[in-house]
């Protein structure tokens, strides 16, 4: 059974007279990344505020770790890693000594793992350089190493790679799915870049002005996502008959493909059309994007 | 509270406005002490390690304004006090090694110019004119005196907490120590109002250089004490459910 590490109930925040979170609720499970989407203004930096101290919250409450007491979120903050919004750095030290000074708020004196931290950022090499002379990329990374300093169980990341150019969002993927695959750390990451979260996240949560719209997982985002299955035969009418009698329902786009909006596995169709000694040419599920399902279900929440 | 301790005194201690403030806490009043033992007169030894003391008082009211900006203000626009919490530690701890590290910062300007302005003193005019023992009325007052100056400087800390820009944190601490130094003088050339000035930190300031009998002592220790309280109170108050950017 998944273990639940996070659990956000009813959350409430206004500023003035706006409402910026709503009764927001969710839950956050063990070994999982999170990407947590919405439009600018939606909430999610708000929420990760809260969560990790920043805001006091109003009405609601924030479970971590089991504590939802004052004095227990406090010490549950201590098994979390944070990067919210840009990180914490100072520019005329170099990266280790940016370390150290972050392992001295935890009490950390274990000095090696600051190489190690380096090492796993890919900033090994540049140890002794000072952080004004990094790239964004870089002190992205860094960031996420100081958030990694006092071995966290969750990491939470409010657009990690924001500004980052295409190969210092590769870096930064590859580097935030090996922490959850090999280390197994959990992840919330908020971000606007969908199709970096699609390659990143197991699990989304949407939020949009205020509300959690849904909450699903990578493999319901694909069933949700897939619209229809497409296919291409040797013999397209005798492949609608074989799908008649068998209850599915193929209809020819008179552009030699069969469109079926039966909720059907490809598997199934293929197996039916090979049973049937008939040759597919093409087959697969044709799919909306998961920045086309957001923009419908912001639609429908609208 | 350990390691957050140990954190912000790193943090003080390895601050450029740390060694550059506390530099200019030492060298302008002992300069400005030479001045006058160059060209005044008549100084025992005593009179120049008091005149210290004057010396010292008149660069705090300047300068100990841009440093409590610097470390408070400035640690909110810099992050740091959001990193601290973020890393698991209580607003209340936070705020108490904010103080203490910024208190500490302050004893040790004060201890370090008086000791200064003293030898300088008792060197160019001797140990002379002493009117008691050198461990009470240089020693004991040196340790009151700098008690007061926390209590004083604190002032700036908890005006430091409510403003957001560190360029105004540190133009509202000097107008604040101008301000309060100079309302102290005015209402000293009243009978009255002597009592209540002698019982705020800036009336102390002012008065343990000229009176160290042992009530004046205890006034002095008392007023600093509750003035350093209510300092930790308001900013508390402010800072426990502040929205961190």
């Amino acid at each position: 059974m998944t273990e639940t590490i996070m659990r956000i109930n009813n959350l409430t925040k206004t500023y003035g007279a706006k409402t910026v979170l709503n009764n927001v609720s969710f839950e956050i499970a063990k070994g999982k990344i999170y990407g947590f989407i919405g439009e600018n203004g939606a909430g999610k930096t708000t929420a990760i505020r809260a969560i990790t101290g920043l805001s006091p919250i109003e009405a609601g409450s924030i479970e971590l770790f089991g504590r939802s007491d004052n004095t227990g979120l406090i010490e549950a903050r201590r098994k979390i890693g944070c990067l919210v919004e840009k990180p914490v750095l100072e520019l005329n030290k170099t990266a280790r000594e940016n370390l150290i000074s972050v392992q001295l708020l935890y009490g950390n004196k274990d000095i090696s793992k600051i190489e190690k931290v380096l090492k796993r950022v890919g900033l090994g090499d540049v140890k002794n350089k000072k952080v004004g002379d990094f790239s964004l990329g870089m002190k992205q990374r860094l960031g996420i190493a100081m958030a990694l300093i006092n071995n966290p169980e969750m990491l939470i990341l409010d657009e990690p790679v924001n500004g980052l150019d295409p190969m210092g969002m590769v870096e930064v993927r590859e580097l935030l799915l090996s922490l959850c695959r090999d280390d197994g750390i959990t992840i919330v990451i908020s971000s606007h870049i969908l199709a970096e979260l699609y390659q990143l996240a197991t699990d989304y949560i949407i939020i949009s002005h205020g509300h959690i719209i849904s909450t699903f997982s990578k493999s319901e985002l694909d069933d949700l996502c897939t619209t229809h299955i497409v296919m291409n035969t040797e013999c397209n009418d005798t492949a609608l008959e074989i799908l008649a009698a068998n209850g599915m329902s193929g209809v020819d786009n008179d552009e030699g493909t069969i469109m079926i909006f039966d909720n059907v596995d490809t598997r199934d169709v293929a197996k039916l059309m090979h049973d049937h000694n008939l040759l597919v040419t093409h087959l697969a599920k044709h799919e909306r994007t998961l920045e086309e399902y957001y923009i419908e279900l912001l639609g429908r929440s609208a | 509270m350990g390691n957050l301790l140990k954190w912000e005194m790193s943090q003080t201690f390895t601050s450029k406005s740390f060694w550059i403030i506390g530099a200019s806490l030492i060298v302008l009043p002992a300069l400005m002490l030479i001045a006058t033992l160059t060209f005044g007169s008549g100084f025992t030894g005593y009179d120049a390690f008091l005149e210290g003391l004057n010396n010292y008082n008149a660069f705090v009211i300047f300068l100990i304004g841009v440093f409590a900006g610097i470390h408070v203000t400035g640690a909110f626009e810099g992050r740091k006090i959001q990193s601290a919490v973020m890393a698991g530690n209580s607003r209340f701890n936070i705020l108490l090694a904010k103080f203490i590290s910024f208190s500490t910062a302050v004893a040790l300007y004060s201890v370090a110019s008086i000791a200064v302005s003293t030898v300088i003193g008792f060197a160019s005019a001797g140990v002379t004119g002493l009117d008691g023992s050198f461990a009470r009325v240089i020693i004991a007052r040196a340790l009151v005196y700098t008690v007061v100056e926390i209590a004083y400087s604190a002032t700036c800390f908890l005006a430091s907490m409510f403003i957001k820009h560190q360029g105004g944190a540190i133009g509202l601490n000097t107008i604040l120590m101008l301000m309060t130094n100079l309302a102290a003088q005015i209402l000293l050339s009243f009978d009255w109002a002597e009592m209540f000035v002698r019982c705020t930190p800036v009336g102390q300031s002012m008065f343990v250089i000229a009176d160290f009998s042992n009530s004046n002592i205890a006034i002095a220790l008392v007023s600093s004490v509750v003035a350093i309280a209510a300092v930790i109170a308001l900013s508390y108050v402010k800072f426990r459910r502040q929205e961190l950017k």
